[in-house]
């Protein structure tokens, strides 16, 4: 009888005992456990801190760009012969990105076009070049051809920066691949009379410009390339894709003042591109 | 009832080898979606701008902090360390993400989904295929840390070596 109940006291105190020990050691775990984790986060965290610091570079911006990082080029500055002095030029703005393959389908749809209007002053045009697609390069092309286009117009102005443009998509490199090296940038950058952009395009100075144009162009809900503005307002297919030449064509023709001339008609009327061309 | 039985034990049994291989699936997603992420946050920023779900004074603070997020939930699932905890936290962030596609679809958004880089406008019919597939991985891989998470006991893991499974501590 006592000896039951000591032995029940006894089986009481050990199963306490054990109790106890368990607790501990379950504490003692979750300390190891969560110091481990802590320390797991705090090292990707510096980790990342440090990865992060080493990209961020904020860079100068080249003079006489736009108050919206853009290039404006008008007939005043391509010195057209052609210029009529009754128009009021409509208002086109470009978003592209050098290693977009739709923007060049759409440069080469539009390009003939876009020249004429320019030259006979109907339509001012703003390109705005971003860099949405360094994934599709193994040397980020995207960054450095906008930034080697901003060498370009610092070095040659506006009429330089323009033929670059063209060229750069005429040039444009294969998805996935290297592209064009640096001296091959500065090299194309003297055919259009850029003579003194290489140490420019060399030494990166407007990567950094480059990446913050392209972080206001999404915060201004630019989400792809190309994107067309005319007068403001954003020109699709109708279809959210990128604008066809007539859907340009026809948006210009709406924003031209009514009061002036109506905007010349393509010569050759170029045929426009009847693929559907979807947005990178 | 015995042949009911003695499947179920057999899963009990197999279990902590098959919380392996979903650890390793589910933290190795976590960590290439990190990494991807990691080499261009300007880019991930951009992402999460396009769901337009983010105020925006906190889209900078999301898109670098989020590959961070992920990696850290990789490495603790790969290790099988704080499993149960690491295990709702990827279950949650991937019901946030199931959530943020499927709005963004329901919403009539063109966009990719950035879930490895990438993020921005799409178009295209491909864009609601890309859509479903999406979500039909991000729910695959919710179900899996929903059974880690209800069963955190995984062999060849960093919680197994600092708290040995209560079933081996009996015996001892």
């Amino acid at each position: 009888m006592s000896n039951r109940k000591k032995r029940d006291e006894r089986q009481t105190r050990a199963a306490q005992m054990r109790r106890d020990r368990e607790r501990a050691s379950a504490r003692r775990t979750r300390l190891v456990t969560g110091s481990i984790v802590a320390a797991v986060v705090v090292l990707v965290v510096a980790a990342g801190v440090a990865i992060f610091a080493s990209q961020r570079d904020t860079g100068q911006r080249p003079d006489g760009v736009t108050s919206d990082n853009g290039y404006l080029v008008t007939a005043d500055g391509l010195e057209s012969d052609e210029a009529s002095d009754a128009l009021t030029p409509v208002k086109v703005v470009f978003y592209e990105d050098f290693q977009c393959p739709i923007c060049r389908q759409f440069e080469s749809a539009v390009a003939g076009y876009v020249d004429q209007q320019l030259k006979f002053n109907a339509i001012t045009v703003e390109y705005r070049p971003i860099a949405i697609l360094n994934r599709f390069s193994t040397t980020e092309y995207s960054t450095r051809s906008a930034a080697a286009a901003a060498c370009v117009f610092d070095d040659a102005g506006i009429e330089a920066f323009y033929k670059y443009h063209a060229q750069l998509f005429q040039n444009q490199p294969e998805e996935n691949s290297p592209g064009l090296s640096d001296s091959e940038l500065s090299t194309l950058a003297e055919q259009v009379g850029a003579d003194s952009a290489s140490s420019c395009i060399e030494g990166d100075d407007y990567e950094g410009w480059v990446s913050e144009a392209t972080d206001q162009a999404s915060q201004d809900n630019v989400n792809g390339t190309p994107t067309v503005l005319v007068d403001g307002k954003e020109v699709t297919d109708g279809k959210g894709g990128p604008p066809h030449l007539e859907d340009l064509i026809d948006a210009v023709f709406a924003a031209t003042p009514s009061s002036t001339e109506s905007p010349q008609s393509p010569a050759g009327s170029p045929s426009a591109t009847s693929e559907s061309p979807s947005r990178e | 009832m015995s042949a009911g039985g003695t499947w179920r034990s057999r899963v009990d049994a197999a279990w902590p080898w098959l919380a392996i291989v979903a650890r390793l699936v589910v933290g190795g997603v976590w960590l290439g979606a990190g990494a991807a992420k990691l080499g261009d946050p300007d880019s991930s920023v951009r992402a999460v701008r396009a769901y337009e779900l983010v105020p925006d004074p906190l889209e900078r603070t999301v898109g670098y902090a989020l590959p961070l997020l992920e990696i850290c939930l990789g490495l603790l699932l790969v290790a099988g360390l704080a499993l149960r905890l690491a295990a709702i936290a990827s279950a949650i962030l991937l019901a946030v993400f199931i959530v943020g596609i499927s709005a963004a679809w329901a919403r009539g958004l063109q966009i990719e989904c950035g879930c490895f880089g990438g993020g921005g406008a799409a178009s295209g019919d491909d864009v609601t295929d890309a859509y479903k597939w999406d979500i039909a991985r991000d729910v695959g891989l919710l179900v899996l840390s929903g059974l880690l998470a209800w069963r955190p006991t995984s062999r060849l893991s960093v919680d197994g070596l600092l708290y040995p499974a209560p079933e081996m501590k009996e015996k001892v």
